[in-house]
């Protein structure tokens, strides 16, 4: 403006002022409000349990025999979908943040992101109705993939090596990612195509019934195993995605200087970079425990819902997400069951709720040291 | 392996000749004869039969263009609570009214609510379709399927080798319903002797997920409603304590001789000495026709016989004049 | 540091060892999963509407059966393989299916005079069409040489037919029963109802006039009223265009029609405009919420720790899983807000319940609670990303906060706000579990929209993809059956889902490039 705004009256300031300070209390009032609202869950289920759990209106023995079945079964679920998932996701992780090109990973991100968004109940579905009968029918097969995927791979790499150096820039290290896929799939045909033939040469042709006569296990056609492939599944895009933000942001010198000395990339990574992450790859890993205990959908329609404490990953489990999910709608308000349902659930909100904030705590300390480490000397 | 699927099959043909005939005469009577009658039916209760009330809707529909059915069917234990408080007039439900309902109704009322048998269900017990067995003894079952073996079994079994037939061994997987279903209930009751089930047991959240467990599995056993079954599956027959084989048949389920067979139910609030009137005795019309039990069958329930059908339709006045 | 003086005598060639290829592999292993899982979601779920053919396969034993070849299975300790046909005709059979072992088969044949005729009353018929014509003239009928024209142009009649009787229904009927319901001694209300009732009986009685004599394809007989016929197609004698056609009508269906049978057959329709709709209310509820609080944590808020605190807990209620929000639901909407509105305003209904039980609008409010940390924390990531001299040039050029907060900050806020509720509108879309506990239903027969007043009902159950699939998955009379439509269902929902996360992706991309400021710590 060229020309000086003119003197407005004296009523408009003031209206102005009277009104931007209504409406600075209206957003307090309603950003406080909703906040409260959404904290409120935590606080709606430490009032209708506590009482009754400090009142002794629930019965101690029945809470042991009824939670420790499913406190153990949502345990034993997110730990084989952990062993399943921190591989392939920090194997991911660490590929994609070191090794590949800046275009392919921008790409190779919301790819990987996007698997995150599957909803539950259609991995359920498959992993349930389509995965775990046919891996009962496919024993052996199954379990040799998951000797064949990683001896592959390496098998590759050996093969990489002789190749001339044109093949070997062709298919480089950096695009591994993409041009190894084929080649899995091979294998896997390869494997579920030879696998019935050792069967009966190894195990009589019924590798289940020699596993049932010779090492005593049962092998449940609804199983952790299934179950941790299936969550393993959906959980590995949200562990990949903060794995990969946390060593993709350890500053850039410090990888420099590595190699420098003449480390090798993965010589890099391994002693500088990943001491460096670790805490916010430590923090990646509880989020995605933490979404591991809480998935309902897949372990309703994939574990069997067998209220069996056992270790094996051939045998079902009872979580208590799905037990909420299943029993609640039919349990009358204000009765033992409502309120051990209830309490199931105050579990598993603290469980996830303690082991999110440590991660957030984690993820924040790691920030400031990056900023840092990196920040201007 | 018996069949009793074309036996079945060649009830329904017939049933469908006098059916459709039926339907024709008594439309067109009505039409012609009276007004027709007019309103919303609201219904509260049992999901099981969720299918066949809304099936049944529809046809009342056809029948009378003027009637609606509203379907609420959120569990048998809905009903009576809504019955005896006059929010509905009928109440469908997969097993029979225990006291404390029928007293709660009897309190508000002066009466007892009038039980109509509809259909008639049962609970199969099936394996995989190559599985060598016809047939199992009650206490076999229990012994199977329960961990405190009630019913007077020797011991436990876990093995088909016990069952005798070594060809096909290995452990015996079970597969049932989740606590909060009505079959996971009877099942307990009656096959169980009130006993405990196995840890073991797969506690699936649907019964065509048993189903599909056991159509997938040569190890299994499950139980099921009747109206789930498939070729994919085999019903056993159950040997009662003096050795007679019931095969869940719809002659065995209709006359209740199969252990575990049961009854579904419609409650009706109907005062002493009054007949039905308006869109309640047209359902009820419908519903002990032939029409309406060929629709039970249809749907893989068991019809009711036709002397069940005749004193119902009397009791409830249905062969008079409407009122 | 020996480590690295061992490197750089460099005792280890520069090759990047196995571990490097591990890392590889996982990401084409995961890359493999994900590609493995879609085509077999796609392929399985579009597969099922084309035409497929019809065989008529002879036994060793003498059996005849037609049908569509399923799956097939090895049998147990090897003894050779078995098949599964879908072969219709429940009302024959008493079941749809037959395994048959592939040994015993003698011959398989695919005649082109095969129909399937898709019924509203026992499934497919599969088999052969001898006549069509009234009951009487078709008792006995040798073949008819145009029985298949004539079959097709009655049931092109007779869709006009129903469409006529719809018509009647709605327009003479309805307004009638309504009228009647306010005032039933309307006595020229019932009159006129009478005569509607007999309109329809007569075009009902013009539909059940005619039948199809059919022949299975064991050669027994059966007299198919013409009313209860859908669709007949021969597809053994179709043309690939003529298959694709059939193809791209099969998934209109599928989308506009609703679900048939216990939900094995028929389409999707009820479910799709339910999500959308609670979806549509839940981010009509999350968004200015979830910008209010955004807001308020990032412009109002004192910047301390008690803020940074409500901050992190915020962020880790996104964490919680979607259950505990569905107990949540149950136990504070539906039982305590739902209860006492239904004793306030509903208690000449009760003890059935109106809002004391799970319904369209406690289902939309707890995705919404479910989703308002997905929206605070885009928003409040899009409004840490604005340049405080944006801020500081409106304040100093004498706007009051609520000015410069209205008229700078938050319009350029707008597509972080939009990526928010993107994401939130993704993820309410595919989450289940909640819904489980508080309203969805297996068959709503009634769309929460309609004519009657007050139009939208907040408190009816309705109808969800995701709850779709695990309903007739898991609840459904015969999955074998379903199990096709499951797929198809899985196949929508993933879509669905999949767009609104790429546009999320999209725009928060392009967002990013515009201002590339590091958020707030």
């Amino acid at each position: 403006m060229i020309e000086p705004a003119p003197v407005s009256p004296p009523s408009r300031p003031l209206w102005r002022r009277q009104r931007d300070r209504l409406a600075t209390a209206l957003i307090t009032a309603g950003g406080i409000g909703v906040i409260v609202a959404v904290l409120a869950i935590g606080v709606f289920l430490a009032m209708e349990v506590l009482p009754a759990l400090l009142g002794g209106a629930l019965d101690s023995a029945r809470i042991r025999m009824s939670l420790t079945p499913m406190a153990w079964g949502t345990l034993k679920a997110a730990f084989w979908a952990m062993a399943f998932a921190i591989p392939l996701a920090l194997g991911a992780a660490m590929h994609s943040a070191l090794f590949m090109s800046q275009r392919l990973r921008s790409r190779m991100k919301p790819t990987l992101e996007m698997m995150e968004a599957l909803p539950g109940v259609v991995i359920g579905f498959v992993a349930g109705l389509v995965l775990a009968p046919w891996v009962e029918r496919h024993l052996a097969g199954s379990l040799a993939l998951l000797l064949v995927m990683p001896l592959g791979v390496l098998l590759a790499a050996a093969a990489w090596r002789r190749l001339p150096s044109a093949g070997r820039r062709r298919l480089s290290l950096a695009r591994a990612g993409l041009w190894l896929v084929p080649w899995l799939a091979l294998l896997a045909t390869l494997t579920l195509v030879v696998s019935p033939g050792l069967e009966t040469r190894l195990f009589g042709g019924d590798l289940r019934g020699w596993l049932d006569a010779e090492l005593d296990l049962d092998y449940a056609t609804r199983n952790a195993m299934i179950v941790g492939l299936a969550m393993g599944f959906a959980v590995m895009p949200s562990v990949y995605a903060l794995a990969e933000d946390a060593l993709s942001g350890v500053p850039g010198r410090l990888g420099e200087g590595a190699h420098a000395l003449g480390a090798t990339r993965w010589q890099t990574l391994w002693r500088v970079v990943l001491p460096a992450a670790a805490p916010g790859i430590f923090a990646a890993v509880m989020i995605g425990a933490g979404r591991a205990v809480g998935e309902t959908m897949i372990v309703l329609m994939a574990s069997g819902n067998t209220a069996l404490m056992s270790l094996s990953p051939f045998e079902g489990m009872r979580t208590m997400a799905a037990g909420i999910a299943v029993e609640l709608p039919e349990a009358v308000p204000g009765s033992e069951a409502y309120r051990l349902l209830l309490l199931a659930a105050l579990l598993l909100f603290g469980f996830t709720f303690l082991v999110n904030t440590l991660a957030e705590v984690v993820r924040s300390r790691l920030r400031r040291r990056y900023r840092w480490l990196g920040g201007s000397p | 392996m018996i069949r009793f699927a074309g036996r079945r099959g060649r009830r329904r043909r017939r049933h469908a000749c006098l059916a459709v005939l039926l339907a024709l005469s008594v439309a067109i009577a009505q039409a012609l004869a009276s007004e027709p009658p007019v309103g919303t039916l609201g219904v509260v209760g049992s999901d099981t039969m969720a299918g066949l009330m809304l099936r049944w809707g529809e046809q009342l529909g056809e029948r009378h263009p003027g009637i609606r059915l509203q379907l609420q069917a959120s569990g048998s234990a809905s009903a009576p609570p809504a019955l005896a408080a006059g929010t509905t007039r009928l109440g469908p439900m997969s097993r029979p009214m225990d006291e404390e309902e029928r007293q709660a109704f009897v309190q508000r009322f002066g009466y007892a609510p009038v039980e109509v048998e509809v259909a008639r269900d049962a609970l199969a017990i099936i394996v995989h379709r190559h599985r060598g067995l016809e047939s199992l003894r009650l206490t076999e079952l229990d012994a199977i399927f329960s961990r405190t073996r009630r019913c007077g079994g020797e011991r436990d079994i876990t093995r088909w080798e016990q069952l005798g037939g070594a060809e096909d061994g290995g452990r015996i997987a079970l597969h049932g319903r989740n606590p909060a279903s009505g079959s996971y209930g009877l099942f307990r009751q009656r096959a169980l002797c009130g006993g405990e089930y196995r840890r073991r047991l797969n506690e699936h959240p649907g019964s065509a997920a048993v189903v599909a467990a056991v159509t997938e599995s040569l190890q299994a056993i499950g139980y099921v409603g009747l109206n789930h079954l498939t070729p994919g599956v085999k019903a056993l027959a159950l040997e009662d304590h003096e050795g007679t084989r019931h095969f869940p048949d719809a002659e065995q389920v209709r006359r209740g001789d199969y252990p575990l067979s049961r009854a579904l139910y419609l409650y009706a609030n109907l005062p002493p000495g009054k007949a039905l009137a308006g869109p309640e005795r047209a359902l009820l019309e419908l519903i002990l026709s032939p029409q309406g039990q060929q629709t039970v069958a249809e749907l893989g329930f068991v019809a009711l016989s036709d002397t069940a059908l005749a004193s119902q339709r009397q009791r409830l006045g249905l062969d008079g004049p409407p009122p | 540091m020996r480590a690295w003086r061992w490197f750089g005598r460099g005792r280890l060639p520069r090759s990047e060892g196995p571990w490097a290829w591990l890392a590889a592999g996982s990401v084409a292993l995961s890359l493999l999963m994900l590609g493995g899982l879609l085509l077999l979601i796609a392929g399985r779920g579009l597969g099922h509407f084309w035409p497929a053919a019809v065989v008529q396969v002879e036994m060793e034993d003498g059996r005849v059966v037609a049908g569509r070849a399923v799956r097939e299975l090895p049998l147990e300790r090897g003894k050779g393989r078995e098949r599964l046909y879908f072969t219709g005709n429940r009302d024959l059979d008493g079941q749809v299916w037959h395994w048959l072992p592939v040994d015993d088969i003698a011959a398989i044949e695919r005649p082109a005079e095969l129909v399937v005729l898709e019924r509203r009353r026992h499934g497919e018929f599969i088999g052969r069409l001898i006549a069509v014509g009234d009951r009487e003239a078709v008792r006995d009928a040798a073949p008819q040489q145009a029985a298949w024209t004539r079959l097709q142009a009655r049931l092109a009649a007779l869709d006009q037919l129903r469409a006529e009787r719809e018509r009647l229904r709605r327009e003479g009927l309805r307004p009638l029963i309504r009228q009647l319901d306010a005032d039933p001694d309307d006595s020229g209300a019932r009159r006129a109802l009478a005569e509607a009732n007999a309109r329809i009986y007569d075009l009902q009685q013009a539909m059940r006039g005619e039948v199809a004599l059919l022949e299975s394809a064991d050669g027994r007989r059966l007299h198919q009223p013409l009313d209860e016929v859908l669709r007949a197609w021969r597809p053994n004698a179709m043309s690939p265009a003529h298959k694709l056609a059939a193809w791209g009508g099969g998934v209109w269906r599928f989308l506009a029609e609703g679900p048939r049978d216990g939900n094995s057959a028929g389409g999707v329709w009820p479910a799709i405009f339910g999500t959308v709709l609670m979806v549509l209310l839940m981010s009509l509820l999350v968004t200015p919420f979830g910008v209010l609080a955004a807001v308020y944590l990032n412009e109002v808020a004192h910047q301390g720790r008690w803020t940074n605190l409500v901050r992190i807990a915020v962020r880790n209620l996104a964490g919680v899983p979607s259950i505990v929000y569905g107990v949540f639901g149950l136990g504070v909407f539906v039982y305590g807000i739902g209860g006492s509105l239904d004793e306030w305003f509903f208690s000449d209904t009760l003890p059935s319940p109106t809002f004391g039980t799970g319904g369209l609008l406690w289902a939309s409010l707890t995705l919404a609670l479910l989703t308002l940390p997905v929206v605070i924390v885009a928003t409040e990531e899009g409004l840490a990303r604005i340049p405080v001299e944006q801020r500081e040039g409106a304040l100093a050029l004498g706007a009051t906060r609520f000015e410069t907060l209205s008229r700078v900050v938050l319009p350029m806020a707008v597509p972080a706000m939009l990526t928010g509720v993107i994401l939130a509108v993704a993820r309410a879309a595919g989450e289940v579990a909640p819904l489980l506990l508080v309203g969805v239903a297996k068959l709503a027969p009634q769309v929460p929209v309609d004519g009657e007043f007050p139009f939208l009902h907040l408190e009816r159950k309705f109808m969800h993809l995701g709850y779709h699939i695990y309903d007739t998955a898991f609840h459904g009379s015969d999955v074998q059956a379903a199990m096709p439509l499951v797929f198809a269902t899985a196949l929508l929902l993933v879509l669905v889902v999949l767009v609104l996360n790429l546009t999320a992706i999209f725009l928060r991309h392009h967002f990013r490039a515009r201002h590339g400021v590091q958020p707030r710590p």
